[in-house]
């Protein structure tokens, strides 16, 4: 059955886990599986999409309501951008992730604060301009994928901080989930 | 743990001593044996007629005008009620074959994992000995119970059930309970997943349209193809503005009757099963779980009522579920109760529209149409009274017998 086909590396198990623990605690039990069948593609990964107008029991509205797929969605379907801000060693600058995760929330609350948190995060910082732009942009990416799968805007907000966060926290994890998923088939 | 255990010898659920006693009878089975012995050996011949009809074994008279003989699809119409009786019987007969079935399309597994143990453990509080199965994969779908056997039916449990027992373990709690009570009302045998009853009923939609919007609008465009052809030659009385008074007024007329016929047909399983699921639900809000059931029905995504007319039309309407679940458990357990009945009122209701519609469409004066229906009245009345004389006593006995009913499906 599903959870015995998939060989699930234990590295992206873990980052599954710790993922969703920060982005969707309700599906952290899920995690692991769903990441496994993520990775694996074809029916298995279809079958976390699946949405039938005439589910079985009384509670079902036929749709999905887990969000954990589509965060692995929007991952994967950032991953170029990822792979890239990995590779350029940014991810290491202290306070950076903090720093982008500020700078997002004060978006939030009015762009004339964020463009002057912006200005001051270049000028202090001008070295990490364009790490900032290159994570700025997977924000971006992130939250336009998470839009495609019909969550709406403040909660795709909140969850593409929370998915950077999760995925800078763990970058062994991240490289892997996003080398396995690379060469996986039926990529959504 | 292992969750695939199978089912001990079950003593009555633990957590309903105490509780409101269950006394709403399986509807379901009701009507299917209430059928098989009063409706289907007065109605076999009309079926058999409607058959060859069908068939074109007979050559009806109604088919002999040009473009008509597509009606004759229309004739799978009034063969509905069999086909329900049939679909029936096959789910029954078939459960052992279902469970199989079902396992597979839903790719249910046992499973050793921390969280569906968790689950088990409780099903197993509220059903000892329950089999419990599950695909975590499956996001779209919470739990649901399913026979493998006649007497035997598992707890299949989803992505959605886990979900929702981290965030709200109550309210999960209620679905479970929901999905067992259908166990042991011997639900699980005639409805519920890959049930051909259910699958027919959710299918009316497409009947509706197959067998009556397309046959009845093909043979109205030909009958008015001839029409125009015909104005304004010599020796005939047409004129083209009695398309507005004659053809399209029958067209609506015919169109509505049948859908009425349609309605009629399938409005006492839909009551029987809508009974079921709210009996599941006063099972689920008892012992103070109301707003526990409440929440559970509280879907962030309400897929509308499109979606409920063309999928969901065999389970009564969540508005409604949650307003019952939120007035408490009597009002649950007298809807559960009474809503079958009411079913012969609304099925009434469905007949006289399309009596009214076929007068109509025959330009029957109202008068004559209102003393038509009068007479239709009384002669349903006529027909179903021994029905409603079998309900009435299996209502009133069912308290009684449901210790019984219960053993016989859980022991």
């Amino acid at each position: 059955m599903t959870q015995q086909v998939v060989g699930m590396d234990d590295v992206i198990e873990a980052w599954a886990t710790r993922l969703a623990e920060a982005v969707a605690p309700d599906e952290a039990d899920l995690a692991p599986d769903i990441a496994a069948a993520y990775v694996a593609g074809g029916r298995e990964r279809a079958e976390l999409f699946r949405a039938s107008a005439a589910t079985p029991g009384g509670f079902d509205p036929g749709a999905v309501l887990a969000v954990f797929p589509f965060v692995l969605s929007a991952i994967a379907a950032s991953g170029a951008l990822i792979q890239a801000f990995l590779a350029s060693g940014a991810a290491d600058i202290p306070g950076m992730v903090k720093d982008v995760v500020d700078l997002r929330d004060r978006y939030r609350r009015g762009p004339e604060r964020a463009a002057a948190k912006s200005t001051t995060l270049a000028e202090t910082v001008p070295e990490n301009q364009h790490a900032y732009q290159a994570l700025n942009r997977i924000f971006i990416a992130i939250e336009e994928e998470l839009g495609k799968a019909g969550i709406d805007a403040q909660h795709r907000q909140l969850l593409s901080y929370r998915i950077v966060r999760g995925l800078l926290d763990d970058l062994g994890g991240t490289r892997e989930f996003l080398d396995a998923v690379g060469a996986s088939p039926g990529r959504k | 743990m292992s969750s695939s255990t199978r089912s001990a010898p079950a003593p009555a659920v633990n957590d309903s001593r105490g509780a409101p006693r269950l006394a709403v009878p399986p509807w379901t089975l009701f009507w299917l044996a209430s059928s098989l012995v009063i409706t289907v050996p007065g109605q076999l011949p009309t079926w058999k007629e409607s058959l060859y009809d069908l068939l074109g074994i007979t050559a009806a008279s109604s088919y002999a005008a040009s473009g008509t003989g597509v009606l004759r699809l229309g004739e799978v119409v009034d063969l509905v009620p069999p086909l329900l009786l049939i679909a029936a019987i096959a789910a029954i007969i078939g459960a052992p074959l279902r469970g199989r079935f079902v396992a597979r399309s839903y790719r249910l597994a046992p499973t050793a994992k921390p969280v569906i143990a968790e689950i088990t453990d409780f099903a197993r509080s509220v059903a000892p000995g329950m089999e419990v199965r599950a695909n975590v994969l499956r996001l779209d779908v919470s739990a649901f119970i399913y026979p493998h056997g006649f007497r035997r039916a598992s707890l299949a449990v989803c992505g959605r059930l886990v979900q929702m027992w981290r965030r709200d373990r109550e309210a999960a709690e209620a679905v479970i309970r929901h999905e067992l009570s259908h166990r042991d009302r011997g639900d699980a045998l005639l409805l519920g997943t890959v049930s051909p009853l259910e699958g027919l009923l959710r299918r009316w939609m497409w009947i509706l349209i197959a067998f009556i919007v397309i046959p009845i609008s093909v043979s109205w465009v030909a009958e008015t193809t001839d029409f125009f052809r015909q104005v304004g030659m010599p020796g005939t009385t047409h004129k083209a503005s009695q398309f507005l008074t004659l053809l399209l007024p029958g067209l609506l007329w015919a169109l509505l009757a049948s859908t009425a016929q349609l309605m009629a047909m399938i409005t006492m399983p839909i009551a029987a099963s809508w009974s079921a699921e709210i009996a599941a639900d006063h099972h689920a809000a008892a012992h103070g779980r109301s707003a526990a059931l409440a929440r559970a029905l509280q879907a962030p995504r309400s897929s509308g009522f499109r979606h409920w007319m063309s999928g969901r039309i065999t389970h009564p309407p969540t508005a409604l579920r949650r307003a019952l679940a939120q007035a408490g458990t009597v009002p649950q357990v007298l809807a559960a109760l009474v809503i079958y009945p009411v079913g012969w009122l609304v099925q009434l209701l469905w007949l006289l529209i399309m009596a009214a519609s076929a007068y109509a469409g025959e330009h029957e004066k109202i008068p004559t149409i209102i003393s038509a229906e009068r007479a239709n009245i009384a002669t349903y009345a006529h027909s179903n009274w021994s029905l409603w004389t079998a309900a009435l006593v299996v209502a009133l006995v069912w308290p009684a017998l449901t210790p019984a009913w219960r053993f016989i499906l859980t022991r």
